[in-house]
């Protein structure tokens, strides 16, 4: 499993990348010391990169929430295009689709490297809900549910399967 | 500090106590000798003659010295100096950083301590582990502080900044896609509502003028071909898959559907001019022709050709069995909607066009309001927006003998609300008649003055036999010479004259009950 993850990690590296940046900037804002920063490496925190957990459950959240929103918008501006120009729409000039293509590429690698590490998410779930005050746990409550499924989603590459899955969809749709 | 200062200002004062100590103690001490040591003068003298030549000797070497109670007074003074010199630093808080500088240094110079290996930090190897984020914390504060600063690497931020580039240059190329696709997204709503017209319209609006542009959207002209089957316009349909689709797309198996849409053309192109020649010399006889001898040879149409040409689909020759029925005028209403039904037995579903319509409109003359309810319902399935059905139903009630005009006035309002705006309003023709059951003329007239006049916002004609009699009526009920003149020019200009319904209510000949519920279809 963790070469297949490793595998997709790779193939989507541009996603991988960007989320390490916002990774590393909550860790600078939250003042966490980042251990390991290399995003590509061969095991299971490919993507991410190697920092001590977060001590409170503001920073615990944000290590999640933010790289998945970042990403998460940033891909959903890629994807409006690539949508139009290359499913709903048939584009007919060359550079158009060029740009397309890429596009579609970079919000699908953004989207398959969106959520956050298990462990981040472990630590997460460990703050605010063990240790969190019950405003916390009302306010955190919708992001963390997407956000502790996404992880496992992510670990065992779902998400890539949703990604192929939604392509084969706007195919056949349109 | 108080206390330091306090300190402080008594040693400042010590100047003037020393300066009278010591020179006490010389005096006495010098008086203590005088009185004890009266003999040895000479060898005293002498040395006093010694030391008066060496600080003579003295004077010539530093001419400046202080001497006696000027020394004392400088040295109290420097002493006071570098303690008011500490005071200020201590304030200031150098003293505390030279204190630490000092230790530090003290170290360094002494000897290393020595680290036991497991205390040692994991990342440098050298520095003790700081212990105070954990007992096996593995990172002395150095490294941890420098982990805190670790560098951001400035690829990943030219990568998202060139994501974000490409993002934006994206929708600049397709930004004028996202005006089709608003347009093609109501036209979507449009089809999932059953709003057929609307969307047949805003399909076909788009379509013609993407025919012209750079881009167009494939899933627009498969929903326009699935949307002109459905209503009966092969031809159409069949225009856009010959504009859009090649012979080798069309043999891709998920383009099976509009294959079969260019297959069926051709059949029913084919079966329609043969029924064309069939029919050619009794088309336009007004008194019809003998329905058996067509029918007959519509049967061997049916059978397939010497060439190996196959012959009509069971199907279409019911079909068009129906159309030589209505055409020959021979056959009963009843026969007609037997042989609808008979149509609809054989249809799966799929060519729905050929009959529901007509056979809603022959069920209506029945009175048999529950079945026309069953058919209107079929036809809401698949178009809402289908005026004829909304007449029908209201039809259906009206002969059936027992009408309600709530209930006609419920179905006005119905039609209102989900035919096409640009459709013909025939809920005025509907209103019209509820109102006309009521024997309220006037606001009977109002509704089909506003059929009328609703030809110049839709561009379409108004006038038909069953409206203009309708009209002619409300004018008789309500006295309009005038109007009922103009009906009666309408009519002949097409050749046609005023129902005799109508002719006769106005002689007083039939009652309006008489006249509305007559299932003639004059109005």
């Amino acid at each position: 499993m963790t070469g297949l993850y490793v595998f997709t990690k790779f193939l989507t590296f541009p996603g991988a990348l960007v989320r390490a940046l916002w990774e590393q900037i909550v860790c600078r804002i939250c003042g966490v010391p980042v251990e390991d920063t290399r995003a590509l490496r061969s095991d299971e925190l490919c993507s991410h990169i190697e920092h001590e957990l977060m001590p409170r459950s503001r920073g615990a959240f944000a290590v999640c929430f933010v790289p998945a929103f970042m990403n998460g918008l940033l891909a959903f501006l890629l994807a409006i295009s690539p949508t139009l120009g290359l499913f709903v729409f048939e584009m007919t000039g060359i550079p158009g689709m060029i740009v397309n293509i890429f596009a579609y590429w970079f919000a699908c690698s953004l989207f398959i490297n969106s959520y956050p590490s298990v462990e981040d998410a472990l630590n997460m779930r460990e703050k605010v809900y063990h240790e969190g005050t019950i405003l916390q746990k009302i306010v955190y409550a919708p992001g963390f549910f997407f956000l502790f499924i996404g992880a496992y989603l992510e670990r065992y590459c779902i998400t890539t399967l949703i990604a192929i899955a939604g392509t084969i969809l706007l195919i056949v749709k349109f | 500090m108080d206390e330091f200062e306090k300190d402080l200002n008594e040693t400042q004062s010590l100047p003037a106590e020393s300066a009278e100590t010591p020179q006490g103690d010389t005096a006495e001490a010098s008086a203590a000798s005088e009185d004890t040591a009266q003999a040895p003068a000479a060898a005293e003298a002498a040395d006093e003659t010694a030391t008066a030549e060496s600080a003579e000797a003295s004077a010539d070497a530093e001419p400046a010295a202080p001497t006696g109670e000027d020394a004392l007074v400088q040295e109290l003074e420097g002493i006071r100096d570098l303690l008011q010199k500490e005071l200020d630093n201590a304030q200031s808080g150098e003293l505390i950083q030279e204190l630490d500088e000092v230790s530090d240094t003290d170290e360094a110079d002494g000897e290393p301590e020595e680290i036991p290996e497991e205390e040692r930090c994991t990342c440098c190897g050298e520095r003790r582990r700081d212990t105070s984020f954990g007992e096996d914390y593995p990172y002395c504060t150095e490294c941890r502080d420098l982990m805190k600063a670790a560098p951001i690497k400035w690829t990943r931020v030219l990568c998202w900044l060139v994501m974000v580039g490409v993002a934006f240059g994206a929708l600049i190329l397709t930004g004028n896609s996202i005006t089709d696709y608003a347009t093609l997204m109501e036209a979507e709503t449009y089809y999932a509502n059953h709003c057929i017209i609307d969307a047949e319209a805003t399909y076909y609006n788009y379509v013609s003028q993407a025919a012209y542009s750079e881009s167009y959207s494939r899933s627009a002209v498969k929903n326009l071909i699935k949307i002109f089957s459905n209503m009966g316009y092969i031809g159409d349909a069949n225009d856009l898959v010959t504009q859009y689709f090649t012979e080798n797309q069309l043999k891709l198996p998920w383009n099976k559907r509009y294959a079969a849409v260019a297959a069926e053309y051709q059949e029913l192109s084919d079966a329609s001019t043969k029924v064309s020649e069939l029919l050619q010399d009794v088309m336009y006889d007004e008194d019809g022709f003998d329905f058996d001898e067509k029918n007959a040879a519509l049967e061997k149409l049916a059978e397939p050709a010497e060439d190996g040409t196959p012959g009509l689909s069971e199907l279409f020759v019911e079909y068009y069995r129906y159309v030589l029925m209505n055409l020959s005028k021979k056959k009963s209403d009843a026969e007609m909607l037997e042989q609808l039904q008979h149509l609809e037995s054989l249809d799966n579903g799929t060519h729905v066009w050929l009959y529901l319509t007509n056979l809603l409109s022959l069920v209506s003359k029945t009175g048999d309001v529950e079945l026309t309810q069953h058919y209107f319902d079929k036809c809401m399935e698949i178009n809402i927006q289908e005026a004829s059905a909304y007449t029908a139903l209201a039809n259906a009630y009206r002969f059936s003998g027992n009408v309600d005009p709530d209930k006609l006035m419920e179905i006005a309002d119905d039609a209102e609300e989900n035919m096409s705006s640009s459709a013909v309003p025939t809920y005025h023709l509907i209103r019209a008649l509820a109102y006309l059951f009521k024997e309220d003329a006037k606001s009977a007239t109002e509704q089909m003055e506003a059929y009328i006049n609703s030809g110049a916002a839709t561009g379409q004609t108004p006038y038909t036999v069953q409206s203009c009699n309708l009209y002619a009526l409300c004018c008789v009920m309500t006295g309009d010479d005038d109007g009922y003149k103009q009906m009666e020019d309408v009519f002949a200009s097409a050749d046609l004259k005023i129902s005799p319904l109508v002719t006769k209510y106005r002689k007083g000949k039939l009652t309006l009950n008489e006249v509305l519920t007559d299932n003639g279809g004059d109005i």
